[in-house]
Formats: C-alpha cells, structure tokens, sequence
C-alpha cells in the first residue's frame, strides 16, 4: 500500500463458519470511503445482495474504524458497526435496509493500536464464540461458558481470561436471544444500538481487543500538535455548544446549548468534589469540564431542592481522545437495594429508563431509580429502546387496551400493571428481563420494533404519531433532533433515526439566530440557509444544501471517525467573538490531510461525503428495489404538517408546523443539490463523478438510475 | 551531607556538596549532550536539553558508562507529574499527547503516563462485584506517572549501559536513546512499570518531563495532571512489580555502592 499516515493497512476479516480469519488491503479497496461507515457501505454494496436479511449468516456486521481513529486528532474514539438493520420493515426484496450504530468509550481505539482498519464478520459459528484479537493474532475463542450472561459478567470473563487491558464489545441475553431491538456495549461507554440480534444470529458474544502497534502520522509532529491544538482551541462544549447555558464573563451571550458548567455547580459525587466551574475557551484545561450532563439528565431536585443529577455525579465520562465528556458516571447508592451496582453510567436517551412509563413517580428520588435501573439493566440485558420509541410504543398500546384485548388473561395478569401505573423502579426488573428473553406475548412485543409490533396488531405504524407527537418518522424509525424543513429532510435520508448532529448541533450552538444564520449563508454560499426554531418560512436551496453538507459531513465524521455528537463546533463556528464566531471550515480537512498525508482541501474532502451518501443512496435503493425512492423512501411522516387542536397555518410564527406543498420542494431543491433525478434516484453522471461507475452500471441492470 | 535549594521555577533540588560532588551523576550539558549525539540522528533526545545546567557552575565529563564506574549518584529531580484521581475522565489524551509530540506518531503502549492499565478495572484487576475502581467500577481512574526516583533510581542503576541519564534543566531521568541497546532490563526494574518501549526504534522509553513544561499536563482537558515540584513519592505509593533478583548490578557501577554505604 502506499505509505499513508492513519490507516493501518489491513482489514480483518472473519468467517465464523469456516473459522478463516484473513486480511485485506485498506487502501487499496476502501480509502476512497475513509473507513467506517463508509467502508462498511462498500463492504454491504459488494457482499450483501438483495435478499439477504439481517439475521442470516450471509448477512454482514462491520465493526468500522477509520484513519483518525485512535489518534490524539480530538474525538477521533467512535465506532460504528454496520448492518442490515433488524427493525427496519422488510423490503420487497426481502431485505431489512442497512443501517449504522454508533459506540466508543476505548474499543475503537484499541482495535487501531491492534493494527486492524476495521472488522468484517460473516457467516455463523457453530457454537458460541469470542473473538480474541491481540494485535495480529486473532483467534475464535469458546464462549459457551460466558453465553447466557449479561454484558457487564461477559467484560468481567474476558477480563480475567486474557488482561485487564482488554477493550470488550459484547452482546448480552437480548442479542443471544435473537431480539430484534437489542444493541451491543462498547467498552461500558456507548450502546451501540440495534444491532446486537445480528451477533447473536452469528454465536458471536463478544470481540476483546488489545493492541501496542503504532499509527503513523504523516505531518511533522510539531504540524500536528499546532492543528490538534487548533482544534481544541477553536471548538466549544458538548453538541457543538458555543454559549454558556448561564451568564459567564466571558460570553456576550448565554442560554440553550450544552455548556453547563458554572459556578457552585459539581461532580458532586466524586471524592473530593470537583467544581465545574467557569471554564472559559481557550483554557484547555477545563475543556472536560464545560459539559455537566449529570445535571441535565437528572435534572428533578431531591426534597431540599438539590439537583439530583449533581449530587450523584462521579464525573464524566467518554471515548479516546475526547476532550469533552458526554457520558455521565454516578454514583446511586439506591439502586443497590433492587439488586444492582450503584455505580453506572450512559448518556442522553440512554438515562431514560422510564420512557415506557405513562407518569413518572412524584418522589424525585424513585424518579431517578427508576430511570437508573433501567438504564443499567438495559446495558446489562443489552436490550435496545429504538431512542426512546420504544416507550412511546408501550404507553399506545397499554393505553389502548391492545395488550389487555390480545394477550392471555393469564399473561396479562402477571403483568404488574400496578407498579407500571405508579412509575416504580420494580416494575423495570419485570420489564427488561421479559424483553430480554422474549417473555410471553408482552416480551416478544418489546423487542419486534415499532413497524413490526404495529404490523402484528393490524395498526398503523404512524398512528402512534397523533397521540404523541413527534415520535415514529417513517420505516419504524424515530425522529432525531429535527428542525424545519432542512431537518426534516435529513430524517427522510437515513434508514434509522438519523443520528446527524451536525446539523442539530448547529443548529443549536446557542447563539443568536441572525448570527447562525449569517455563518450558515457563508458556508453554502446561499441565503436564508436555515430556520428559526418554531418560525418557518418557504424553504429556500440554501437549507437544502444545509442539509446535504450535515448528511456528508455526518458520514465522513463516521467514517475516519471523528465524533459526530460535537457536529462542526470548531469547524462552521466558534465560542470566539474576536472572530465573529467563525470557524475555519477546512479544519477537519486539514487534519485529515496532515494525519494521512492524502492533502485535500475542504472540498475535495466534502467529495469524499458525496460518495459515501450516494454509495448508500444506492444500497437503499437497490435493497427497496423502487424507482420511486421519494415516495416510498423519502417519507415525512404527517405529524409535521398538523397543528393539534390549534390549526394555525403553516409558516405561522410560533409553531413548527410545515406545508405539505413546500416539502415537495424542499425535496427538490435536495434532489438537485445531490444531482439525482426527482424520484430520488442517483443518475449515472453523480455516480461516474464520484469514481462509481461500477455502481451505476449495476443500478441500470435494474432500471434504478435516476 | 545536602542542602536544599529553591530553583527558579518554585521547584526544589538536592545539591550534594563535599568529597561527593564529584562523583555525583549529573545533568549533562546541551553541549555536552550534541557531541555525544553527533552532528545527526539526534531526534526527540535535543528536546530534553534546552537550557540545562548545573548548579554549583561546574563543567561535567559526559559519562562513559565503560570507564566513569563511580557516577552512579544522582541529583534530585526539580518536577514531577502527578495525577489526580478524582478529576480525571479517562480520555487519555495525556497518552496520545506524550507520543505524538514527542515522536510523532501514535502510540500510547509507550507513553509515559499510563490511564489504560488501571482503566477498566483499577489497580485490581477485575471484579465480578463491580465494587473495585476503574470504568466497571467506582469510576475512578488511578492514573500513574513517573515517579523520578531519588537515588538510587532502579532504571537508571539497573541498566546495563548507562542509557539512562540525568538530564535536561530539571534533571528529569532520560533514556539516551543512542546509548540504549534495548534490553529491556530497565523496564523489569521499575517497581511501578513506568517504562514503555518502543518496538520500531527498539529503545527504552520513560518520562523526560518534556523540559518541565509536560504535554501530557498542558493537554489534560480537566486538569488532572499537575507539574509539581519534585517529592519523594516512592515510599508511599505502592509498587505494581516486585522487582526480580535477578537483575545484575550492571559493571558500570559494581563496586561504587560500597564507597558510600
């Protein structure tokens, strides 16, 4: 291969029916796709025909990293392992659509100092097994003695039996038992969502890395360390924050985003406490401080009005290389009495333990053991709750009496229903367990995801959405941090909810709106590039490209990986008002260009982008097998366009409701951005432009192209 | 036989005076240390020199580890770096850091400060009670760092060559990376396994301190890290490694202990 900084060279490659284990070239087959996600497109396009579907052997599961992967280049730590999606709805073809989950914490990471650009897994081992990987040797391991039991006893095993260093991804009884809604751990940080029935389709339990080899660095060190630095100086806090959520002295503005610390705010669980803070930009050494998810997540007050989050909180925690935490680690000596560790950790969706609940608890402190538990037996379990959906699934159909018409009056009276009502932490150990292992009706439904689970009953998968809004989108799938028009398309792309934060992180960086705005309209080059929250208008090319540069971008953050929570804070803008709040928009560029020395400039790297998405672009579409992806893919789902019990107009300042009509629009101006054809299909001239010949000659075999 | 001294820096520093002095090792000088090194293939070794000096004002001998048996004493460093438990989240840019500034790639195996080893599980290893420290436990991270040990420093009496130096302008220990032979005996004599090596250039590596200003502590992203004046750490931390009896008291300095003790 040619002499490149960041990738290691080879891909591993397991057949776990064969028992093969083999290698192949990174750049000469997939660095044109970064690696990652983008990697795992190429691995699916060429791989995985048609047909296949999720829990098959022939299926692929790529555990994807790229070429900043592992480096000090800041939140380069994630992982994402991609699929055929188990929820997704199955396709004429037979397929469920591929999608990606996203990890972190130290396994990514430790897979690149092992030498290995990524991991393509296939086939079906006869028994269970785990994949050992220490540097270059790799082995299948027995696992049979660690089959049955959660993640957390699983990481404990493999542990003892070759090191404590060991970085762990492993599934849990849900992935074992073929639950369709289950996920993975990545080293105690990040569930890796969704996908955890395809490695237990596969007998695979777990994959323990260690690694000591090094990555290359093509710059001049004293280059890397000032673009590291760089970045470091310019970025903000957690999910492209660049205010503080309070009035701080060094900030003309305040309020929204993540950028929580302040004064007499703590980790208040750790020993000594830690202040938080005032933690300007610029000081590096409290960068990991800025973000105090502990008390967002946990927000209600114990009875002397404490934050609760704050008196629990460890510290916070995250992947490799990460200068700004985002995972909260706590410390709840309660949860002990329900049979669990008091110490446990996770972030966001994943602290909501209760979303099934139809109320919460009014004790504070039951509220939060309820949430805990939940949490901690869903990562133990490995179950997977379709971020937050799944909640919003359970209160429909208890709510309208679906489980109590259809299940066995036995079944439904060994449900502890009381406990579900009051919101009490006991009801979780009943309800996660039967998720887990497919308990009884109840337990199967739980795991089917929402397109299935609906399906079953003879209701609409949409319907949910007119009880609560803003929840299913389209092929079973949530809505995830959508706004306006430009958000709303990114939601109609993916095959999942999207996970793009670089556009909700953008979008709400926290400063003034005319502000975002005007460094929106300089990195399109378009006016009106996006929207205020709750005040639309018609929708303009400039939100389209909006969304086109967070779908690219996303990609290519998932790809070489670099984390996409933090969006283009750094990149598009900046706490610095010196600077007016610009970012340098080339930085990722740079940074990719000095760590692999394959120079390209902002551009040339946002074409890298293009591929990718129209390499999935294509894989969707040939696994829907429909010439009409706007309509049958590209879906909003009709929520967007109500006004429960209000009926103001669309565009009406105040509310976010949005026009049918301008949609259709806001799909062509996307359409045409991407060049592709107006039923959303890519046209042989996008495809040749990005060096896909070969695909597009395969999507004219099959009258796909556009 | 000592004497303390405030340096410019806040730090403090043993200076041996009498008979002693002479056999004291001591930090090179630049000069000093760039002949040894010769016009090329220096590296990362320059780093560690700028400015150093020694204090009484006295030109030292560059040591020949073959025939300057006698110098096994060594100054007290004037810094160190120290961890912070409760402050710290684990996301190791402090090992990413120390290499790639100094090296230029990546590789946190030989970085000299160490998160990795006790971050899962703690000093402990692991617990299926998930009551120990580290990730799957309380969260605390138990980070190590070098203790540059007051004399008789273990890797540097350990090895063979004389690699290991005092040096630089806060007489941090260093691996010289021309005289080491890559034996790896300096990394089974560290009582805390503070020694990494590198398995491309196959030398020894270990904290310099990087000339007192540490990358590891100007990147912590929460200040767990601290440069501090230099203290004796070493009796109450305890060690990770007994350390093997086998070590053979190297020639260089067989027969120097009995002078003192």
């Amino acid at each position: 291969m040619a002499d490149y900084g960041g990738w290691q060279g080879k891909v591993l490659r397991v057949d776990l029916s064969t028992g093969k284990i083999s290698s192949e070239d990174t750049v000469a087959k997939y660095k044109d796709f970064l690696g990652g996600e983008g990697l795992a497109w190429k691995v699916m396009w060429d791989e995985v025909p048609p047909g296949t579907k999720a829990f098959d052997p022939e299926n692929r599961i790529i555990f994807g990293v790229g070429p900043a992967t592992g480096t000090g280049w800041p939140t380069a730590g994630r992982l994402s392992v991609t699929s055929l999606w188990p929820i997704s709805p199955e396709q004429s073809t037979g397929s469920e659509l591929p999608a990606t989950g996203h990890g972190g914490g130290n396994f990514a990471a430790e897979l690149k100092y092992a030498g290995w650009d990524s991991i393509i897994i296939q086939g079906k081992s006869a028994d269970p097994v785990w994949l050992y990987i220490n540097d270059s040797q790799v082995e299948l391991r027995d696992a049979r003695h660690i089959w049955g039991n959660g993640i957390f006893r699983a990481n404990a095993a493999i542990s003892a039996e070759v090191g404590p260093e060991v970085m762990v991804t492993a599934i849990g009884q849900a992935g074992e038992n073929l639950v369709r809604q289950s996920n993975m751990m990545a080293a105690r940080s990040h569930g890796v969502g969704g996908l955890g029935g395809v490695m237990g389709s596969k007998n695979l339990k777990a994959i323990g890395v260690k690694g000591t080899k090094s990555i290359k660095i093509a710059a001049d060190k004293g280059d890397w360390k000032a673009l590291c630095e760089r970045w470091m100086y310019l970025c903000g806090a957690n999910s492209g924050s660049v205010v503080p959520s309070t009035p701080q002295p060094w900030s003309d503005y305040y309020g929204g985003g993540r950028w929580w610390a302040r004064k007499g705010l703590f980790w208040g669980a750790a020993y000594p406490a830690v202040e938080t803070g005032i933690c300007p930009p610029g000081d590096v050494n409290r960068m990991g401080l800025r973000t105090m998810k502990g008390s967002s997540d946990f927000s209600r007050r114990d009875p002397s009005g404490r934050i609760i989050g704050e008196l629990i909180t460890t510290r916070m925690g995250g992947c490799t290389s990460c200068p700004l935490r985002c995972h909260v680690l706590y410390d709840n000596p309660r949860l002990s009495q329900y049979g669990y560790g008091r110490y446990h950790s996770n972030t966001c969706s994943g602290n909501q333990g209760t979303q099934h609940f139809p109320k919460q608890s009014s004790d504070t402190w039951l509220e939060t053991d309820a949430k805990q538990l939940g949490s901690v037996i869903a990562d133990d379990y490995g179950t997977w709750q379709n971020y937050g959906q799944l909640g919003k699934d359970v209160q429909y159909l208890y709510s309208h009496h679906v489980w109590e018409e259809h299940l066995t009056a036995d079944e439904w009276d060994s449900i502890p229903w009381d406990l579900y009502d009051a919101g009490d932490p006991k009801f979780n150990l009943f309800y996660y367990k039967a998720h887990a292992y497919r308990e009884g009706e109840f337990g199967e439904d739980l795991g089917l995801g929402t397109w299935r689970l609906f399906e079953k009953y003879g209701l609409d998968p949409h319907a949910v959405d007119y009880e609560k809004k803003k929840t299913n989108w389209k092929l079973g799938h949530k809505y995830h941090h959508s706004g306006a028009q430009e958000g709303a398309l990114i939601n109609m792309l993916m095959n999942r909810d999207p996970q793009n934060h670089v556009h909700n992180s953008y979008w709400g960086n926290g400063l003034p709106f005319e502000i975002s705005v005007a460094i929106m309209d300089e990195i399109t080059g378009l006016p009106g590039s996006m929207r205020e929250r709750n005040n639309n208008v018609p929708v303009t090319r400039g939100q389209a490209r909006y969304a086109l540069l967070s779908h690219i971008m996303c990609m290519i953050h998932n790809s070489v990986t670099q984390c996409d929570y933090n969006g283009m804070s750094g990149a598009w803008v900046t706490p610095w008002k010196d600077r007016n709040y610009r970012g340098e928009p080339d930085i990722e560029a740079r940074l990719y260009s000095a760590l692999t020395g394959d120079t390209v400039d902002r551009e040339g790297y946002e074409e890298i982008g293009l591929r990718m998405a129209n390499l999935f672009r294509a894989l969707t579409t040939r696994y829907m097998d429909t010439p009409n992806m706007r309509d049958d893919h590209d879906q909003c789902p009709d929520y967007v366009f109500e006004d429960y019990g209000q009926d103001r107009a669309p565009f009406t300042p105040g509310h976010d409701r949005l026009d049918r009509d301008d949609i259709e629009d806001a799909r062509d101006f996307l359409y045409e951005e991407f060049g592709w054809s107006s039923s959303g299909l890519a046209t042989r001239a996008t495809l040749e432009g990005l060096g896909l010949g070969d695909v597009a000659d395969i999507m004219a075999t099959q009258n796909l192209l556009g | 036989m000592s004497e303390q001294k405030v340096d410019g820096g806040g730090g403090t520093t043993n200076v041996i005076s009498g008979w002693i002095t002479s056999k004291v090792r001591r930090p090179t000088t630049r000069r000093e240390f760039l002949k040894v090194a010769g016009a090329g293939g220096f590296g990362a070794a320059s780093l560690y020199l700028l400015g150093c000096a020694v204090e009484d004002g006295t030109t030292n001998a560059t040591l020949n580890p073959k025939t300057d048996k006698n110098y096994v004493l060594s100054v007290d460093a004037k810094g160190m770096v120290i961890h912070h438990a409760q402050r710290c989240v684990g996301c190791r840019r402090c090992e990413l850091v120390c290499v790639e500034y100094n090296e230029g790639k990546t590789n946190p195996n030989m970085a000299r400060v160490n998160i990795r080893r006790n971050y899962n599980y703690g000093p402990e290893g692991p617990s299926f009670s998930y009551r120990g420290q580290g990730r799957w436990g309380n969260h605390r991270m138990i980070g190590e760092t070098c203790r540059q040990c007051p004399h008789p420093v273990p890797c540097l009496t350990a090895c063979p060559y004389g690699a290991i130096e005092v040096s630089g302008p806060v007489n941090a220990r260093v691996v010289n990376q021309d005289l080491c032979q890559g034996c790896r005996t300096c990394q089974r004599a560290c009582p805390w396994g503070m020694t990494t090596f590198d398995e491309e250039t196959l030398t020894a590596q270990k904290c310099h301190l990087c000339d007192g200003e540490p990358e590891c502590v100007r990147t912590c992203p929460t200040g767990a890290l601290a440069y501090v004046p230099w203290e004796d750490r070493t009796k109450d931390i305890p060690a990770r490694y007994s350390i093997p009896a086998g070590i053979p008291q190297p020639d260089w300095i067989k027969g120097s202990c009995a002078e003192c003790h």
